[in-house]
């Protein structure tokens, strides 16, 4: 049966097995095994189970952090693809977003900070990139059953996260403006329209 | 709406086979049966297909990872996930394996055999019931194939089954690929096996196929054709059933095109009907018989 969930997980996580090896991959699997085992009943859940059991891990040379992040990137998709579905309907109009609208985020959307691109590795290459300047904010989410991403900016990702927690977009606002010395809601308010078009967030009135 | 009673032969639902199924003209496949846990918190393609699939199908759900005789305290809340989903999907009875699932330390995702002894009879019934009456449904226990026994074991398989079934009250998922499997690794027979079983519990069976890795050494591997020995064994336990319940073919690993899968489903149609119909007369024969018998079911 391990042999079943090794090669699960292995499926599932196609890049990190080109890029990384199979062989490779596998024997991280089996530390995850040996160390914690799975924490979920569900069995799709499996390789997101193992990624969150990775990306707890203290860095080590045996485990690249670049493998890492891809091992978590590639589970987040994979939460995304199956993640409940929304109550609203994906072709609803964009509506005006203000700062006193009740926004909801998509069941599917899910949120990562990376230090390496690892959203721009499919694994046609084999060659890997550098690690970034600055964190990276992705937000994954699922569209017409198909997995996307979308970069944004950290204050946007901190909302979407408040909002994700069932925060107001009021409250949320006022959530970066403490960690902010400055904050351009009108910007803020822009970009959460463009998400709104992607279907990540949507108005509560409209649901 | 009251949940759909399967009958006749049906074959487990896999998403490798899903599209082909659903959209083929004609199948002999009369129900489908779903593992909950590959549906539960999802969304997307997986609950277009399970939608499609009970549009289609009467269906019945077999659990993989319920842990009816694990040692860990029973997880109600997700026991009460679990009846909302069988609820939404009206189903008529749900199965699960007769075998731990879990440690303390984490889900094993893997059959794990119990100790066939009075004292694990009595846990896994109290355990059982306890599951039932929190899904408030009929709740069926599947005999698992099995390698090694687990010590101590002081009573046969079969009376393990049955009486872990009568105490519980609760139906018998009867595999008969497993009763063969066992048979041959553990040396018994497997239609005394059947014998010994109450088999007016059972509620449906399931067949599949195995590998033989060595003379004494069968694996319930679900990856291969059905073996005549297992067909024959279908055949006497449905004689000897005073029921007729449903046949499941479960395919799991190495999945052929359906049109392959079509041949043993239609092979187990006639099995099912031959049997049905020898049933039928035998009722017919009785003096009286008050009992309603239903028309047999015809190939969707």
């Amino acid at each position: 049966m391990r042999d079943g969930i090794v090669d699960t997980i292995c499926d599932c996580l196609a890049v990190t097995c080109r890029l990384a090896g199979t062989q490779q991959l596998q024997q991280w699997i089996q530390q995850w095994l040996a160390a914690a085992g799975p924490q979920t009943r569900l069995f799709w859940q499996l390789p997101v189970d193992f990624a969150c059991w990775l990306m707890q891990q203290p860095n080590c040379s045996s485990r690249p952090r670049l493998y890492v992040e891809l091992i978590h990137y590639e589970a987040m998709q994979l939460e995304a693809i199956h993640a409940p579905n929304a109550s609203w309907h994906s072709k609803q109009q964009p509506s005006r977003i203000t700062p006193a609208s009740h926004l909801v985020c998509h069941p599917s959307a899910r949120l990562g900070i990376y230090t390496y691109p690892v959203f721009d590795l499919d694994g046609s290459t084999t060659k890997l990139p550098a690690k970034s300047e600055q964190p990276l904010f992705v937000v994954v989410y699922r569209k017409q059953e198909s997995c996307h991403f979308l970069c944004c900016s950290p204050p946007i990702a901190q909302l979407l996260a408040q909002l994700q927690q069932n925060s107001s977009l009021s409250a949320g606002l006022a959530f970066l403006r403490e960690l902010y010395e400055s904050v351009n809601e009108e910007k803020l308010l822009q970009q959460l329209q463009q998400l709104q078009q992607q279907g990540i967030v949507q108005l509560q009135h409209l649901i | 709406m009251a949940a759909q009673k399967p009958q006749g032969v049906g074959l487990g639902f896999r998403f490798e086979l899903a599209n082909e199924l659903l959209h083929c003209s004609h199948t002999h496949a009369q129900f489908v049966e779903i593992a909950p846990e590959n549906y539960l918190h999802t969304g997307g393609w997986r609950r277009r297909l399970l939608d499609q699939a009970k549009e289609r199908f009467s269906m019945v759900c077999h659990g993989l990872c319920g842990d009816l005789a694990g040692a860990q305290p029973l997880d109600k809340a997700q026991l009460l996930e679990l009846k909302t989903f069988l609820q939404q999907q009206q189903v008529a009875w749900y199965s699960d394996h007769l075998c731990y699932t879990s440690t303390a330390k984490a889900h094993v995702h893997d059959l794990v055999p119990l100790p066939f002894c009075q004292e694990s009879v009595e846990r896994t019934a109290t355990r059982i019931e306890q599951v039932q009456d929190i899904l408030q449904m009929p709740l069926a226990i599947e005999n698992v194939s099995a390698y090694m026994h687990m010590p101590p074991h002081d009573m046969s398989e079969q009376d393990f089954v049955a009486a872990v079934a009568t105490q519980a009250d609760c139906s018998i998922l009867l595999d008969i690929n497993n009763v063969y499997v066992n048979a041959c690794n553990f040396g018994f027979d497997p239609k005394r096996y059947v014998d010994e079983l109450p088999l007016q519990r059972v509620i449906q069976v399931h067949i599949a196929g195995h590998e033989q890795r060595q003379s004494d050494l069968l694996i319930d591997t679900h990856g291969e054709q059905i073996v005549e020995p297992v067909y024959e064994l279908l055949r006497y336990a449905l004689a000897k059933m005073p029921q007729q319940p449903p046949v499941l073919l479960e395919r799991d690993n190495n999945i052929p095109p359906l049109a392959q899968l079509e041949q043993e489903l239609q092979r187990l149609h006639a099995i099912w009907q031959e049997t049905y119909e020898n049933h039928t007369t035998q009722r017919a024969r009785q003096p009286d018989t008050s009992a309603a018998v239903c028309a047999a079911p015809n190939p969707a």
